[in-house]
């Protein structure tokens, strides 16, 4: 099975081709225009390398974030228009999901994913939480603090952002590939998924839209 | 030939599909009204995020109400400027996916060059009309621009833009006075149903510099603010008066520049475009005022002036013939490819 994965959520966009769950070929670039310019021509010359035909890619892994609105939205409009034309599968994964694959968390530790979340925030997830939540940097302590975490994983390039220092036992995972969710890690994950249907996927904002009241 | 258009540049989600000769195979526009109504106007971040749920739904409707597939499609063109950056990004990667997947070529459009040659689509269920020949004079007035140019050809180096609005567009001014009277969102249709209901000479309002082919629509909307003010509690009746007033005047002056530019250009024809176009009273002004100067009005269907994706697939085709394509570098901008001459903001000239 071809699979191929399209990650743009943050700054370092990705392409990665899996062929059997092989690793085929990735790339990544740094871009500070979401991506807009860059991702298909990325893609489009890894499929070159690779002989590939977008067409003939069995499923599409994209980064649905949270992370950059526009970025996502980059990643996952592409995916859609090529779902689109070649019927292939898609399957949305979460940075959350992207940035902590592979990592094994021992009984009684407890994992919380930090993601970069600009403004002085951070988006976070955890099994102490239904859903994810952005807030403050500076009110990450009291956050953690509140679920009676004992033994805390904090993982991603967000966990570096965060106080830790009332958590002396944490292991702080958020070096490369766990700082910020990577199109291999998509790709992996992706593998094993429930396809997403094409009309459902959608980025994860977690964060409502900046509403100002229309000037008369 | 025939192109599949995509338009996502603002509040509507749209594609089409469209053959070179302006024959609409299919028009698919969803409106995203009701998800900014609640704020009175056209919330970007709002508008990207409904334009990534509507714009699958919409382009696969598109292709069924043609009964074709997109191998079909002989080219995929797409608004690509001007308009809210992040919501034509969703169209402008939507796009690409389907090209790259379909293996077909990609074409960047201008949104206002979709307008100015909307005039040449022919809806399969609305009567046969008379298209013009170039060179004509266009007024595109709508919610984001207004201005008027003299068109010698399909490609944007051949538009000229005679004279623009200084400050607000025609369309923002109605959304803007539908506001200061306490009506809702979007202002022209609701504008022009009132005005249909009150008395125009009851309302005292200078038309906006008559003698040039500028405009400014910042200094009408002011003038009905100091109305209301004056007013104190405003009736149902002094409401419809207002909007009777307001709409006479801006319509008779975008009608009277339109019909001043033409002559000035020595033009026979002339054109509307633009969401403003839907107004009926100007398109009763352009109609007869132009009539009475012996020159041909070209007024499209309501549908083919508001946003639509047809237009696009159509300015996209005319590009296909000059062998213009885009690379997968295609990017979004706010500004528009046509030369602006109109500067913005106050003071002389």
């Amino acid at each position: 099975m071809k699979l191929a994965a399209i990650e743009t959520s943050t700054q370092t966009g990705s392409v990665a081709l899996f062929e059997d769950g092989e690793l085929v070929l990735e790339a990544e670039e740094r871009a500070s225009n979401a991506h807009g310019e860059s991702i298909v021509a990325m893609l489009a010359a890894l499929l070159g390398k690779a002989k590939w035909k977008a067409r003939e890619v069995d499923r599409w892994a994209v980064g649905v974030g949270p992370g950059s609105f526009t970025g996502t939205r980059i990643g996952v409009s592409t995916v859609k228009g090529i779902a689109i034309a070649s019927g292939a599968d898609v399957a949305g994964v979460t940075a959350f999901d992207a940035v902590s694959d592979g990592i094994e968390i021992a009984p009684g530790e407890i994992a919380a994913v930090f993601l970069d979340a600009q403004r002085g925030e951070v988006f976070v997830q955890s099994t102490c939480i239904k859903e994810p939540i952005f807030a403050p940097i500076s009110r990450i302590p009291a956050i953690l603090a509140s679920w009676h975490v004992e033994r805390l994983v904090a993982i991603g390039a967000g966990a570096k952002l965060v106080d830790l220092s009332s958590f002396p036992g944490a292991r702080i995972v958020a070096d490369a590939p766990h700082d910020i969710p990577h199109a291999r890690a998509l790709a992996q994950i992706a593998r094993t998924r429930t396809p997403t249907p094409v009309d459902l996927l959608e980025p994860l904002y977690v964060r409502p839209p900046d509403i100002t009241a229309k000037k008369i | 030939m025939i192109v599949l258009g995509i338009e996502t540049s603002c509040d509507e989600t749209g594609a089409a599909l469209v053959r070179d000769d302006g024959h609409v195979l299919a028009d698919v526009v969803e409106s995203q009204i009701a998800s900014h109504a609640p704020f009175g106007g056209v919330v970007p971040e709002v508008a990207s995020r409904d334009h990534v749920r509507n714009v699958g739904p919409v382009v696969r409707a598109a292709l069924a109400e043609a009964g074709m597939k997109i191998d079909d499609v002989d080219a995929i063109a797409v608004t690509a400027r001007p308009g809210l950056v992040g919501a034509l990004l969703v169209g402008v990667q939507i796009a690409k996916g389907i090209a790259l997947a379909a293996e077909k070529p990609l074409i960047g459009v201008d949104h206002l060059v979709g307008h100015l040659l909307a005039v040449f689509l022919r809806h399969p269920l609305t009567e046969a009309r008379a298209v013009p020949e170039f060179p004509f004079v266009a007024l595109l007035a709508s919610g984001g621009h207004t201005a008027i140019y003299r068109v010698d050809g399909p490609d944007p180096s051949q538009c000229t833009e005679l004279g623009a609005t200084r400050d607000d567009a025609a369309g923002e001014a109605f959304d803007k006075v539908a506001k200061l009277l306490g009506l809702g969102y979007p202002g022209g249709p609701e504008i022009d149903r009132r005005a249909l209901l009150g008395d125009p000479s009851r309302v005292k309002l200078r038309t906006p510099m008559p003698s040039s082919l500028e405009m400014s629509f910042s200094g009408l909307k002011s003038q009905v603010a100091r109305w209301v003010e004056e007013q104190g509690a405003l009736t149902e009746g002094a409401v419809n008066d207002a909007c009777a007033a307001f709409q006479a005047t801006a319509t008779s002056t975008l009608a009277d520049k339109l019909v001043r530019a033409a002559r000035q250009e020595n033009v026979t024809a002339v054109v509307l475009g633009g969401g403003v176009a839907a107004n009926r009273e100007l398109r009763q002004r352009v109609h007869d005022l132009a009539g009475k100067c012996g020159i041909s009005a070209f007024v499209p269907p309501v549908a083919c002036c508001t946003d639509n994706a047809a237009m696009i697939a159509y300015a996209g085709a005319m590009r296909l013939r000059r062998g213009e394509t885009d690379g997968w570098n295609l990017n979004a901008t706010s500004r528009t490819s046509l030369p602006r001459k109109t500067r913005k903001g106050r003071g002389a000239r």
